[in-house]
């Protein structure tokens, strides 16, 4: 025995100093934080995580924290991250993870979150593919999956839409059902241009049935162009009788030989009602003049779309329902000194709710508003889940900035 | 059983000085790094005190003494892993080109010649783990030190977890997550049973046989990283999920690990001849 002493020590050795240090790595744990309720229905917390880091240790260590608790970045491997973050933009998405859930088959390959629909009878996926054919011109076409629901068939479609327009690429903005017609709202590429066509094709037979360009009438000057885009289903995948659409302005300007600087001149919105094929200018939000301020955040929700801005730490609403033609209530200049804090973190716009992130004495709060009154519908704030005399000192290292609503 | 133990003892024995020289040259450069780092550190604020009694000085914590020092604690880092790759090879090729062929007493011994191959793939092994476990105990040592010359009212906490993401090389060789160890040194130990295979393919068919190692070798990692890069893991229109190519590779990986395996042990005892 002896005589192997070198290698039982090396073989200890390595058991003993490996061991240990994975050991004492599981039980140093960073700080627990748990969102707890200040006041309203907790329930209404439940989907919502925020995020942000922890900043006692030498390096900020990314964190999220909900009413369950708080999940730090570092607890899992790079290994796991490397496996369960690809394509994480896309199954991150709660809509696109319960549709992957239920229909793993159906959604493989398809990558285009605004190409799906779903209802109780089909989920649809489209895509735009442009290719260059014998005659060196670019033939497009529109690529259909259907899957009806209940019976679990899957039916394909292609649908040639090349015409004498010479389309560079063509992007899907929105796909929705009416009866048995498939509306597929497509920004074209034509040289330096873009339109905006809504095609509707057959769901049984999978002929175009007609492809009306939608003209919003605005016409872009000398060294303008045009920016075309959509505002369609918070749940990318829900139906919906309405799409807003967004055309913006920009100016030109050279700046070297290859460089050049756009800036916005204007931005209106339009609904566009797949039911009635009608397009209504917006003229609420005519030259809203919004581009400069990122705060401003637009949201369909069915029929309403709502204008959500942090305005110098007050919170606005306004809401719009586009069947009716007309405002609804909303919130009108809500001040973090009202909702009983210091400054505006964050918000969020969620189904019916506001989701704001707020910090009262440098600890972040969170508020949940009901969208039509403003009402607190819940209150609650980050705490530390330790002793009370480590309280104040963990509270200091905490940042939270984002809030993710899974809806 | 204890003929492979006493085949791995036997290596273990053969490379102890090298391994105790790569253990000292460690030690050598980080303490005198870190003594030298802390002491300028120290003697530049007796200056600036020298100069501006009333002046307040910054605890200093042991992980930004190592974060400001990573460059002399990798060094010994990259000899170790320099000298540990050649002797992969060289854990081979000693008992065919030393001074006594030892080759041909190790293939007569009255024991399963898998048995070899499994002691050397152990010994290396064996350096690996004990090179990591003594870098873990020298930090700890380090640490002592750092507390023996620092002040004792200038010394700020560290966390363990902080000084090993204080260096680059520390978060690589000792990750945090244990099943980022397992999936590293999983992917090391392939490695290596691939070319413990390809030198035993070079060894049983010598000229043509450097052709047939170095195809099998290619051959190797084309089959971990093609299905990586054409099933497109990080495209959204990619027809596999992650977790399915993931499935893949691991599949192919356990796949040639296996037979890897079974191909060096098969050209050991049947294709090897004394």
């Amino acid at each position: 025995m002896k005589r192997y002493l070198l290698s039982v020590i090396l073989g200890v050795f390595i058991v003993v100093g490996i061991g240990a240090y994975y050991v004492n790595g599981a039980m140093d744990r960073l700080p627990e934080y748990k969102l707890s309720t200040l006041e309203g229905n907790p329930d209404e917390a439940q989907m919502v995580k925020l995020s942000g880091s922890y900043g006692g240790r030498m390096l900020w260590e990314s964190l999220t924290v909900d009413t369950d608790g708080s999940i730090y970045r570092k607890d899992r491997s790079e290994f796991a991250k490397s496996l369960f973050n690809n394509q994480s933009w896309k199954f991150r998405d709660s809509d696109m993870k319960a549709l992957k859930k239920e229909h793993r088959n159906f959604m493989r390959g398809k990558g285009l979150m605004d190409s799906f629909y779903k209802d109780e009878e089909w989920l649809i996926y489209a895509e735009g593919i442009v290719h260059r054919n014998n005659n060196s011109m670019l033939d497009a076409n529109l690529k259909i999956d259907l899957l009806n629901e209940k019976t679990g068939n899957v039916t394909q479609y292609r649908v040639d839409i090349s015409d004498e327009a010479n389309y560079s690429w063509i992007d899907i903005l929105d796909v929705q059902r009416v009866d048995d017609q498939i509306h597929l709202l497509v920004r074209q590429h034509v040289e330096a241009s873009s339109e905006l066509h809504d095609y509707v094709v057959d769901l049984k037979s999978g002929q175009l049935i007609r492809n009306e360009m939608l003209n919003h009438g605005i016409r872009s000057g000398e060294n303008e162009e045009l920016n075309l885009f959509a505002i369609t289903n918070e749940i990318r995948s829900k139906p919906g009788e309405f799409v807003v659409l967004s055309v913006r302005k920009d100016r030109r300007t050279k700046e070297s030989s290859n460089s050049y600087r756009l800036d916005s001149v204007s931005e209106d919105l339009f609904s566009y009602s797949y039911k009635t094929g009608k397009l209504n200018e917006l003229l609420i939000y005519k030259n809203k003049n919004k581009l400069e301020d990122d705060s401003n955040d637009f949201t369909l929700n069915g029929n309403i779309l709502s204008n959500l801005r942090n305005n110098t730490n007050a919170i606005t609403l306004s809401r719009y329902d586009l069947s009716l033609d007309q405002k609804l209530e909303g919130i009108t200049s809500l001040s973090a000194q009202q909702l009983g804090a210091d400054d505006i973190g964050s918000l969020r716009l969620s189904q019916n709710r506001v989701y704001v992130l707020l910090r009262k004495d440098s600890i972040p709060q969170l508020a949940v508003l009901d969208t039509a009154t403003g009402t607190v519908l819940y209150k609650g704030q980050a705490t530390y889940e330790g002793p009370a005399s480590n309280s104040e000192e963990q509270m200091k290292n905490l940042r939270l900035l984002n809030i993710d609503v899974q809806s | 059983m204890n003929r492979y133990l006493k085949l791995v003892h036997m290596e273990i024995h053969r490379f102890r000085y090298v391994l105790g020289s790569l253990m000292g040259i460690t030690m050598i450069f980080q303490i005198s790094a870190l003594i030298w780092q802390v002491n300028s550190k120290l003697s530049m604020d007796r200056e600036t005190a020298k100069q501006f009694p009333e002046s307040l000085f910054s605890q200093i914590s042991f992980h930004e003494i190592v974060f400001s020092i990573q460059f002399w604690f990798i060094i010994p880092i990259l000899v170790s892993i320099a000298v540990l790759s050649l002797y992969v090879f060289l854990i081979w090729y000693r008992d065919w080109f030393g001074r006594n062929t030892f080759i041909y007493r190790l293939l007569m011994l009255p024991t399963a010649r898998r048995h070899i191959y499994l002691a050397k793939l152990t010994a290396i092994l064996t350096f690996v783990f004990s090179l990591v476990a003594f870098q873990l105990l020298l930090l700890v040592i380090e640490k002592l030190i750092f507390n023996m010359i620092v002040p004792a009212d200038r010394i700020q906490s560290s966390h363990f977890s902080d000084v090993i993401a204080a260096n680059q090389a520390f978060k690589e060789l000792i990750p945090r997550a244990f099943d980022q160890f397992v999936f590293s040194y999983g992917l090391g130990i392939m490695a290596l049973i691939i070319i413990f295979t390809a030198i035993l393919i070079e060894r049983s068919y010598r000229m043509v046989g450097i052709v047939y190692a170095a195809l099998y070798v290619f051959v190797c990692v084309f089959a971990v990283v093609f299905p990586l890069l054409s099933l497109g893991i990080d495209r959204s229109n990619a027809y596999l999920y992650p977790e399915e190519i993931f499935g893949i590779v691991f599949g192919i990986c356990a796949v040639l690990l296996a037979a890897s395996v079974w191909l060096g042990f098969r050209l050991l005892s049947k294709k090897i001849a004394v």
